[in-house]
């Protein structure tokens, strides 16, 4: 170790250090935020490609015949919805009854840290309906998920319609080789949550539910639809989940492969891509996708339904069909046909999708961007505040007039003790936990003693924590100041 | 200075309390970094269950500490956690008296060479004063006491804390100049694991320079004290292992603990260096690398102790470190015990060269294991190779900072013999340079 132990090599490395620490700081800066942004630019970027081997070159005629009957079934369910007034349960049961499918219920409740503004209600309570089709000649080992939330009003009617069209057309076909779980879930998030957590028997939020009844093997793979309208124009993938993770590239590119194959029109963030990447507004529009990822990313709350599996290592995405004022219309039957491809494909995995990327940007659908490209744009970020730290550490332990050899002047001069220097630290730190802690615990305290309510008392204590943060620096600032000031003197 | 210390020693047995009463103890008890194969609490009450339903603890390959630990806490199993807080506790208070006669020892060394004017002249301000010098001891017990490694490796009930117990005991009673004491404190650390053998070398070092033995090979005394040490040591030695026989009436604890120990059959990963090694080596070259790798152990023993042997509580703590560092099941709670001693040596502070990068890469590193622990086993994201990357990192950083303490060390000495500012034979100022 040359560079370690070699005390003319050292000096002169740290002397370039302290000499050219700014701008070197700034240079890197810059170079961080071109990084990033060049990242969007086509010819940096690399197009996307089916990874996994198993999923590969199978020739499948994609045969859905009956998207008609599912529109008809959706208008049912809307029907049956809106006299129940929410999950329409016994018609549900009945209706994948009908279909051949194991048909299991799963109730689940859960106390809501607010009262629902509209509502005001504390508890919300629903029901889970899921039907399980089993692989005709295969063991039970392994499973793929197909879910359409039920959502109130008029939404997600045709989605459920289609699930459930498709569930009869697989019904009639041999080749499955793993169950397919067809899973209608009830108040979004908060159903599909309560059903992953009885299928994997955990419990990590304390919500309350009944246990499951049937269960698949472990699930490989995981859709989500949303689907309003009877005709669409394009079809919209939605990848981040919960905490920003994003499921395996390869699931992109299927969907991507399949839209290509069967003729529809994709859009990744609700945008299309375009082919003009040399131009000013081709750039941009890159990079707005890309931006917008890394926005949904760092929000931290997941933008589908997908986003919950994710956390128990199962590939998820959401599909949603877009109606919008384009000429070209695909109808029911055509995005049928789509998903079953997607699904034949998703059949014939022989273990969990890990061959390509877990962590990537995606500037359009047929581009992505690979950790290895973007996180040396968040290194040189990074190394900025490295710098910065040896350049004070050097300025503390070898004062300028002297060789940088750790052999001082005659006048001693002690750096300021290790307890200056930690008290700050400790304090930020504790500041940060009770930011952290102390709105959500001081909450019934804070709404009996003062005339506020539960959400106004959780933005109050942040509120209250950031001011009395305020005052932090400009106190410890000063008191690092004085002590070194006794030094010197 | 006993009211800071009992201060300090309530500080922090109420931190290992509310940890232990929290429900971080068992998120802190499966944690690799902190338990291994060998030192694990789950171990052993599985070995204490299999002893009370009169099976030998050690069938089925999942006990492998020593009978006298499992008799100990056959008694002691309701107790476990005062237990383990009391032997955190007897660490520090042991090592705490040791640095402070260590310390006595080698201000009135220094004060004889000062009276001797050995010192050249301008090397005055390397020479300690007892007012820099008051605070070490209690220094070290906070080293030791508050070290999030030590606290989470007791809060995990992990056996390593006991094994650290003896050996700061033994480091006590060296200091003191027992020898007695010492051959059998270091006879039950080497016991419990076999590494502190090589701590042999240090403690007769240390106890012939007290005793005014002198240190040479031609030397009638040398030999004969050397045997002394080694009778009573090995005679401890046979003495617990037969104790241990008659205990639990049959010899298969020591392929269980010792062969488990030297063989490594278990490869679960650590934050050791063997774990990754092993697991991908072909079967063939299994023995051979075996071989290797728990010499590298032994190996620096005979070098340290030649270039250190004026200086043998320097070598204990070397040695320490090395042990800890090469080990075939390392634990946190080994770092702890050798980053405890780092106080006494604060004066070599100002020779250090990177003691800024060493500790920025320890944080790090402990920051990153959880983290690529969760990325490789939960999310499946990561594989293998990133967790041993962090576990390299840590290790070379630990050698690092190791061989910097070394070098401030013997650079030291160096100035204390040939004086501060050197001068070439012209008399313009002259570099040392490592070589």
């Amino acid at each position: 170790m040359g560079l370690l132990s070699d005390p003319n090599r050292r000096r002169a490395l740290i002397s370039l250090l302290t000499r050219l620490n700014a701008p070197i700081c700034v240079l890197c800066y810059f170079a961080g935020v071109c990084w990033f942004m060049g990242l969007a630019f086509e010819p940096f970027t690399l197009r996307t490609y089916m990874s996994e081997n198993a999923m590969g070159s199978t020739m499948v005629e994609e045969r859905f015949p009956s998207g008609e009957r599912a529109l008809a079934t959706g208008r049912e369910f809307a029907a049956h919805k809106k006299k129940v007034g929410g999950m329409p349960v016994d018609w549900l049961v009945k209706t994948m009854q009908a279909r051949g499918l194991e048909v299991f219920t799963q109730s689940f409740s859960r106390t809501l840290p607010f009262p629902d503004e509209n509502k005001e209600r504390y508890i919300v309570k629903g029901t889970n309906v899921y039907g399980i089709l089993r692989a005709p000649r295969a063991p039970r080992t392994e499973a793929l998920v197909l879910s359409a939330p039920c959502s109130p009003g008029d939404n997600n009617n045709q989605a459920v319609g289609l699930l459930l069209g498709l569930a009869h057309y697989f019904r009639s076909q041999i080749f499955w080789a793993k169950d397919i779980i067809f899973l209608v879930n009830e108040h979004d998030l908060i159903g599909m949550q309560a059903w992953l957590e009885s299928y994997h028997h955990t419990n990590t939020t304390g919500m309350d539910w009944s246990p499951l009844q049937g269960r698949g093997g472990s699930i490989q793979a995981a859709l989500s639809l949303e689907l309003s309208s009877d005709v669409i124009t394009s079809f919209d993938i939605v990848l981040e989940g919960l905490n920003g993770q994003l499921p395996n590239l390869d699931l992109a590119n299927l969907f991507y492969a399949f839209c290509q194959k069967i003729g529809v029109l994709c859009t990744i963030q609700g945008k299309l891509q375009r082919n003009d990447w040399d131009s000013v507004s081709g750039y941009s529009h890159a990079v707005q996708t890309m931006m917008l990822m890394v926005m949904k990313q760092a929000s931290g709350r997941p933008w589908g339904d997908h986003g919950l599996f994710l956390r128990y290592h199962i590939e998820a995405a959401t599909v949603k069909g877009i109606n919008s004022f384009r000429q070209y219309k695909t109808d029911v039957t055509t995005v049928g046909r789509l998903l079953e491809g997607i699904f034949r494909k998703l059949n014939n995995l022989l273990e969990r999708l890990h061959q390509s990327y877990f962590f990537y940007l995606m500037p359009s659908l047929s581009h992505f961007v690979s950790i290895g490209y973007y996180m040396p744009a968040f290194g040189l970020l990074a190394v900025i505040l490295l710098l910065r730290a040896l350049d004070l550490w050097v300025q503390f332990a070898n004062p300028p007039a002297v060789t940088a050899d750790g052999v001082a002047d005659i006048e001693r001069q002690s750096s300021p003790g290790v307890l200056s220097v930690l008290t700050p630290l400790v304090i930020s730190h504790l500041t940060g936990a009770a930011l952290y802690f102390l709105p959500t615990r001081f909450q019934e305290t804070a709404v009996e003693h003062f005339p506020v309510s539960e959400t106004e008392a959780v933005v109050l204590t942040a509120i209250a924590v950031y001011t009395a943060g305020l005052a932090l620096p400009h106190n410890t600032h000063r008191y690092l100041l004085t002590q070194l000031l006794i030094y010197d003197s | 200075m006993a009211a800071p210390l009992t201060l300090l020693l309530i500080v922090a047995v109420t931190i290992r309390a509310a940890l232990n009463r929290s429900s971080l103890a068992e998120l802190i008890a499966e944690r690799v970094e902190v338990v291994s194969p060998i030192t694990a609490w789950k171990r052993v009450i599985e070995g204490l269950a299999l002893l009370d339903l009169g099976v030998s603890p050690y069938s089925g390959d999942v006990f492998h500490e020593t009978p006298l630990i499992i008799y100990l806490f056959h008694f002691l199993v309701d107790y476990a956690e005062i237990t383990f807080m009391l032997a955190d506790v007897i660490t520090a208070v042991a090592l705490y008296m040791a640095v402070k006669d260590y310390n006595k020892q080698v201000f009135r060394k220094q004060k004889f060479s000062l009276e001797a004017d050995r010192y050249p002249a301008d090397c005055l301000e390397l020479i300690r004063s007892p007012k820099e010098m008051y605070y070490i001891p209690l220094k070290v017990a906070m080293f030791y006491l508050l070290n999030p490694f030590t606290i989470l490796s007791c809060v995990a009930k992990s056996t390593c804390g006991l094994n650290n117990a003896v050996i700061a005991v033994f480091v006590l009673t060296t200091i003191k100049g027992n020898v007695l004491l010492s051959a059998i404190f270091l006879c039950l650390a080497t016991y419990q694991s076999i590494y502190p053998l090589t701590l042999c070398a240090p403690a007769m070092l240390y106890l012939m320079q007290h005793q005014y033995i002198p240190v040479n090979f031609w030397r009638a005394s040398f030999w004969w004290f050397v045997a002394q040490y080694l009778f009573m040591y090995l005679g401890s030695l046979f003495v617990i292992v037969c104790l241990s026989f008659f205990l639990l009436g049959s010899w298969d604890y020591l392929p269980s603990v010792y062969g488990f120990i030297l063989s490594v059959p278990d490869l679960t990963p650590n934050i050791g260096l063997f774990w990754y090694f092993f697991a991908e080596m072909f079967e063939h070259f299994r023995l051979f690398f075996l071989c290797v790798f728990q010499i590298n152990v032994f190996f620096y023993t005979i070098p340290l102790c030649i270039k250190l042997k004026d200086h043998p509580v320097f070598l204990i703590f070397m040695q320490l470190a090395v042990i800890s560092i090469f080990k075939s099941y390392p634990t946190v709670g080994d770092t702890a015990l050798y980053l405890a001693f780092l106080p006494a040596w604060s004066h070599l502070h100002r020779f250090l060269r990177n003691i800024f990068l060493v500790s920025c890469v320890l944080l790090a590193c402990s920051a990153l294991f959880p983290v690529l622990w969760h990325l490789w086993i939960y999310a499946g994201s990561a594989n293998s190779n990133f967790y041993y990357a962090i576990t390299l990192l840590f290790n070379v950083a630990q050698i690092l900072l190791v061989s910097d303490y070394f070098y401030a060390f013997l650079r030291r000495e160096h100035h204390l013999i040939n004086g501060l500012y050197l001068k070439k034979k012209d008399g313009s100022e002259a570099t040392l340079v490592l070589k």
